[in-house]
């Protein structure tokens, strides 16, 4: 048999067994197939398919005279090679010979306002990973979830009679439209929608400042204070005392211990320093942080939470920022305006119709503490497919912020070879998201193999025949 | 299966007896009147694809009920191509496939539209699914000829077709690079969705087994069409079923867990 004959039946035999081991590979599922394309006798099998493609484009002169076939072939070479290199094995061996050393693939978990260089390699089932650092960070400014249905309005109110829990506060859902005057359910007010922003980022009054939330054991609605120091509140079991105010609160090794210090600049981690004193004279000191609302904090006893100030107004913003909503009020003579805006952390927005209207809880004796007010809601819908997940991330490289850009499904960010993926996010209270982080390593050489398959597929089966098929009637005088 | 009780499914099923009539029309050499009633199979279609995308805000190619639907929409548009410029027949046998594509979309998947989650929001979307939805048209149609020179069958036209061996390659030719393309974009979005170009995903795996299996054929041509030329025709088959399995069973059986599962 002549060699040619010799190696196009070699090459129908490598095909013949890719596609078998490809179908066998569909039954044993992603990681059985991914197992199976990796392990040595398939490594040796990508190595002589390589060589065999190579020597192919030397040796058929027919190959080097088309360039559409040469180019199917060596397109096809380029990728094998490139997702050879990029392999987990390929940085391994990229690693021990050359000194690059690059996470293949892994994650980073961030919750809002967090800076991290750590990434946690994906791993074999059964291996420890061990965090590796990157020679940059990423900074999560800002993290939204946005559903295909506009978010709903919710009249809320305690029950007429009984004890008020979360399971026997009535609610309502409000049906709007920008423009139509509805009743507000439970009360004799009205409401208006006047305006509503998808996208929308808070304005605030002058001179309004962050809050702290404070809810007991019992069940009894919060009590929310301005964020000022010695500020103080007089609860049944204790008294809390706000002594120290941070704009962004960092945790500084000094001499041998660590001390709470106030940085200026961007406001990742603003916080409260409190004091709690019991009635027998025991003190304890709490932080409390915007970002990390569950630090220190025991559901059980006194919950202590940051609020951001209440925005006094909203103006469109770019996508990745919640909706606001601009409402007015009516009930008897009085017509008011509010804003209805999540803060950064929420995925509510409400008003108390006691504050805004004077209205009252509904029924129960007057006990500011046990029959709260109705309140309006805004609330993001449930059961509401997602339509997108989005993280504002920036890249701080030599302290600087280099890169900013919103992260999301199939756009990803590119910097310092690695591609970063919104891969998912905690999906109960969206306190953090987690990226996939991948290594480059390899993937030019894949792209620029695509791009020649395609176009030598494209060149021998349409452009080729069809010059062909011209040139033949030109010849034949058509 | 079930009947569907609404405007779609009246449109689907009026195609579907516009493409059976003219398939019938066709077989029995009424030619015109068999040409009029596969246009008018493929207006009516248009009319529901038109509906669809209406209706779900978006290219229906989502889910199997819309992809069915657009299969059975552009097999009108690549007989035509293939008569008109591969010179390839076997109207009648594309009008009865007609029917065939549009059998899932009419009576085997529901019709609810989905909205797209935020991985389809892609501009590969389209193109991706597209390029493989003409190209296992225009493969299903090769089959048939591929089927045709098996059973020794002549070619029934006015002497401008080929022969069946020759229609089979010119289609396989002209949906490769197709198939090829779906393959590459695939990849591509993968990357920009998840990642991965490659995550051995069974849909990926079974997507590659058709691809090899044609570039198989397009060799065993290349090298030994002269003394084989069943075994291409048969290849050409194996291709098909590899597609069907793609299409179909990847995504409808639980033999096969993976990524891909917005179609089902």
């Amino acid at each position: 048999m002549r060699l040619s004959r010799l190696l196009l039946a070699l090459t129908l035999v490598f095909i013949a067994l890719l596609a078998s081991g490809a179908t066998f590979g569909a039954f044993r599922g992603v990681e059985g197939a991914a197992a199976l394309f990796r392990s040595g006798p398939l490594v040796a099998f990508w190595i002589l398919f390589a060589a065999l493609l190579l020597f192919g484009a030397f040796y058929f002169k027919q190959l080097r005279r088309s360039p559409a076939s040469l180019a199917l072939h060596l397109g096809t070479l380029l990728i094998l090679m490139g997702a050879m290199w990029g392999s987990a094995d390929g940085h391994r061996l990229a690693e021990q010979y050359a000194g690059i050393n690059k996470v293949p693939r892994g994650q980073m978990k961030l919750f809002q306002g967090e800076t991290t260089n750590l990434v946690t390699p994906n791993v074999l089932s059964g291996a420890a990973a061990v965090a590796v650092k990157l020679p940059f960070s990423l900074h999560l400014n800002h993290f939204v979830v946005e559903y295909y249905d506009p978010w709903q309005l919710v009249a809320m109110a305690p029950p007429v009679t009984g004890p008020m829990s979360e399971a026997t506060m009535r609610r309502e859902t409000i049906p709007w439209h920008v423009g139509d005057q509805v009743s507000i359910p439970f009360t004799d007010a009205r409401l208006e929608v006047v305006k509503y922003l998808e996208h929308a980022e808070p304005t605030y009054a002058e001179g309004d400042i962050p809050r702290l939330s404070l809810t007991t054991s019992e069940g009894q609605p919060a009590t929310i204070v301005r964020a000022e120091v010695d500020q103080t509140v007089q609860l049944p079991q204790v008294a809390v005392r706000i002594v120290k105010v941070f704009g962004n609160m960092k945790v500084v090794p000094k001499k041998d211990k660590f001390e709470t210090v106030d940085i200026p600049g961007a406001a990742e981690n603003p916080a409260l320093q409190v004091e709690l004193k019991w009635p027998d004279g025991r003190t304890e000191l709490r932080y409390v942080m915007a970002h990390f609302p569950m630090h220190g904090n025991n559901p059980n006893a006194l919950v202590l939470h940051y609020l951001y100030p209440m925005p006094s107004g909203a103006r469109p913003a770019g996508k990745g920022n919640p909706p606001a909503m601009e409402v007015v009020l009516r009930y008897k003579d009085q017509e008011q305006r509010q804003w209805l805006m999540p803060g950064p952390l929420d995925s509510s927005a409400w008003i108390s119709l006691g504050q805004v209207l004077g209205l009252e809880g509904g029924g129960v004796p007057k006990n500011p503490m046990a029959t709260p007010p109705p309140r309006l809601f805004m609330i993001q819908p449930t059961g509401s497919p997602v339509k997108h997940y989005i993280s504002d991330i920036s890249v701080m490289d030599a302290g600087k912020e280099a890169v900013r850009q919103v992260v999301e499904v199939n756009a990803p960010l590119h910097y310092g070879g690695y591609h970063f993926y919104q891969q998912s996010y905690d999906v109960h209270k969206k306190l953090f998201t987690i990226l996939g982080v991948v290594s480059d390593t390899g993937l030019n050489l894949v792209y620029a193999g695509f791009i020649l398959v395609v176009l030598g597929a494209f060149w021998r089966c349409w452009i080729s025949p069809a010059l062909g098929y011209l040139r033949q009637r030109g010849e034949h005088g058509d | 299966m079930a009947i569907k009780y609404t405007i779609l499914g009246l449109i689907i099923y009026v195609a579907m007896a516009f493409y059976l009539a003219a398939g019938l029309a066709l077989a029995g050499r009424r030619t015109g009147l068999g040409r009029v009633l596969f246009l008018l199979g493929f207006l009516v279609t248009t009319v529901g694809f038109g509906l669809r995308w209406h209706d779900a805000g978006h290219v229906p190619l989502q889910n199997m009920f819309e992809v069915f639907l657009c299969l059975g929409l552009l097999i009108y548009p690549i007989s035509l191509f293939c008569r008109r410029v591969l010179r390839v027949g076997g109207e009648a046998a594309d009008a009865l496939l007609g029917v065939i594509l549009l059998f899932p979309a009419g009576l085997v998947f529901h019709a609810e539209p989905q909205r797209l989650p935020p991985a389809l929001q892609s501009p590969l979307f389209i193109p991706h699914v597209t390029a493989y939805m003409v190209s296992y048209v225009i493969m299903a149609k090769a089959c048939v000829a591929a089927v045709a020179q098996l059973a020794n069958r002549s070619v029934r036209s006015d002497g401008l077709l080929v022969h069946h061996e020759e229609a089979a390659y010119r289609m396989v030719l002209f949906g490769f690079p197709l198939l090829t393309l779906g393959l590459v974009l695939g990849a591509w979005w993968g990357k920009l969705a998840w990642g991965d170009y490659w995550s051995w995903d069974p849909k990926e795996l079974w997507s590659l087994v058709s691809w090899l299996i044609f570039l198989g054929y397009l060799h065993v041509r290349y090298l030994d069409n002269r003394r084989h030329p069943r075994l291409g025709s048969i290849l050409i088959i194996l291709g098909l079923a590899a597609i069907i399995v793609t299409l179909l069973w990847v995504n409808l059986s639980r033999i096969f867990p993976g990524m891909h599962s917005y179609a089902s």
